[in-house]
């Protein structure tokens, strides 16, 4: 019980808002930057990709898991901003809005995915000896387990499926949330959402997950 | 509080995404109600689970290559002409030319880094400020110097802090009872970091990256990381500030350093050169470093970039010696040509 009540007072991790506490010099910095970008150097453009870009690949490769999607991503959402730069009103941050533009293109491609997929899927659904993997985690801080390490290979897995299993929204807020550590407003803005719709999002993703999880082989 | 607003809050709470109010009405009602408590413990043990599947870092080859097929296509796209490929030369130096954000702010957060650890009371959130500030100034500290040579400071050396801790001070670990840093927070764009390393128990402190406490921390997770993961994103976050010049000569420049000379990862090696760039010119230990970093480096990749970063100063007899050195010996064509192009160039006027 005094686990869960700790938990409770557990402050979050990470509060990004992106740029809205930051001083006005830096604003001013990157405004420059895309100002310039705007006016046409190239460089200062490249600047702005420098600034993002890791993040951006990093993002796409876990949504997609290969690196060639995630190279692709990172080369369309660059060049779409680079050919849209025009279009940027300052109304948000540059890195929200660019994170939109991968968002959308990850959503796109899931999608695909998924409609591929499932026209092919037939549900293998294996027997076996039941096991609450779930469980298994919260308990095995004291342990020195031998086979912890194969152990935590499959349920690698079993998290990937489970991802997987999620509609592409619920896995992008998950995925933004969770290993991005965005806070659900900036995510809603970035899903062109509210952050309620981002918050009942979550909710479903957590609940399927662990549906999916529970009780795998 | 019901249980079906309970059922709603705990994912929220699990991610910290509840209001403070909800927080204690949510806390309230585990107390008293098992299934919700049950509900609880199962989320945040997805939370943990999915944790344990770690979050793949693209490296550094994926995001070199990335970064040439996207340089390609934006050639390709009409406007910006001749003049802006003129620039391309250099543009590798622009990386760092915007800096990260900073903030103001100093502490905010106070937490334990996972729960379960308990000795942690409901309503000790209500403290997390002073807690967070006291229990930083409350680490041990001793003259880096003498960590270094010495195993054992005696207590009457150790200056007590007074605004700010030192720059030529560390943290003393064995005093502090810090056994190593486990993770480090930062989320794109942001400045906060959250910190959290073990002593007795998992600790998690949170604050402003120009915190110098803050810092204190980070260059521990260069010195004791749990895991490279750590290392790599303390010497990203070093190397972010001493981009931007919020770089104390000492301690910070000397972990770009060891990384850049060191670490076997040729994308922490990329990040710490990026944050040595600026002192190149002026610190002579840096420049020694980014030279044999050119000489000596096994990634191509990072022999390439230190080589740009010294082009601005090419005018300096040990930069020009070094590129000689590279434009004869280099194993790589490409990087010899580069080193050749830019010693047939006029020095510039000092
Ligand atoms: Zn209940």
């Amino acid at each position: 019980m005094s686990d869960a009540l700790s938990i409770v007072s557990r402050e979050a991790v990470l509060s990004p808002s992106p740029r809205k506490s930051v001083r006005a010099g830096e604003i001013t910095s990157e405004t420059e930057l895309i100002r310039e970008a705007q006016a046409g150097s190239r460089a200062a453009f490249d600047a702005l990709v420098r600034q993002h870009d890791q993040a951006v690949l990093r993002l796409a490769l876990h949504l997609t898991g290969s690196e060639q999607d995630a190279q692709d991503i990172h080369q369309e959402a660059f060049l779409k901003a680079y050919k849209s730069l025009a279009n940027f009103r300052f109304e948000c941050s540059f890195y929200t809005w660019i994170y939109r533009i991968v968002t959308n293109l990850c959503l796109d491609l899931m999608r695909r995915r998924k409609a591929r997929r499932e026209e092919q899927a037939v549900m293998i659904d294996a027997a076996g000896g039941e096991m609450d993997l779930l469980v298994n985690v919260s308990d095995d801080r004291a342990g020195a387990n031998p086979d912890r390490e194969l152990e935590r290979k499959q349920l690698g897995r079993h998290i990937m499926d489970a991802l997987e299993k999620l509609t592409p929204r619920e896995r992008m807020v998950f995925e933004l949330k969770h290993f991005q550590g965005l806070r659900l407003r900036t995510i809603g803005e970035m899903l062109n959402t509210t952050e309620e719709t981002a918050k009942n999002t979550l909710f479903r993703a957590t609940k399927k997950l662990r549906a999916n999880l529970a009780g795998v082989r | 509080m019901t249980c079906e607003q309970a059922q709603e809050s705990i994912a929220l709470a699990v991610y910290g995404e509840l209001p403070d109010e909800d927080r204690h009405l949510l806390a309230q009602h585990l107390v008293v109600c098992e299934s919700c408590r049950a509900e609880y413990e199962a989320v945040e043990g997805l939370r943990k689970a999915m944790s344990l599947s770690p979050q793949e870092e693209p490296s550094a080859n994926l995001l070199a290559q990335a970064r040439l097929r996207l340089e390609e296509a934006l050639d390709a796209v009409p406007q910006g002409g001749l003049l802006v490929r003129l620039g391309r030369r250099f543009r590798l130096g622009l990386v760092r030319l915007s800096s990260a954000p900073v903030m103001a702010s100093a502490l905010l957060v106070f937490g334990l880094a996972a729960g379960g650890y308990g000795g942690f009371r409901l309503g000790a959130h209500k403290l997390h400020v002073q807690q967070s500030e006291m229990i930083l100034k409350a680490l041990p500290i001793r003259p880096a110097s003498v960590a270094i040579s010495n195993g054992s400071v005696e207590a009457a050396n150790v200056k007590p802090v007074a605004d700010g801790p030192n720059d030529s001070l560390m943290i003393d670990t064995a005093a502090a009872q810090i056994a190593n840093v486990s993770q480090i927070l930062n989320a794109p764009n942001s400045n906060r970091v959250e910190i959290r390393f073990n002593r007795l128990v998992p600790e998690s402190i949170s604050g402003s990256i120009n915190d110098p406490y803050i810092r204190r921390l980070l260059l521990l997770g260069v010195v004791a990381p749990q895991n490279p993961m750590v290392k790599d994103i303390s010497v990203d976050l070093i190397a972010r500030e001493c981009a931007t010049g919020r770089c104390n000569e000492g301690p910070d420049r000397r972990a770009l350093m060891d990384a850049l000379r060191y670490d076997n990862d040729p994308g922490v090696r990329l990040n710490a050169l990026a944050g040595l760039q600026p002192y190149i010119a002026s610190d002579v230990h840096v420049r020694n470093a980014v030279l044999d970093a050119m000489l000596h480096d096994a990634d191509p990749i990072v022999r390439v970039q230190a080589i740009e970063l010294v082009a601005p100063i090419e005018a300096d007899s040990s930069v020009r010696q070094v590129l000689h050195t590279v434009a004869a010996q280099d194993e790589n064509p490409q990087i010899r040509d580069v080193s050749e192009q830019l010693l047939e160039q006029e020095p510039p006027v000092q």
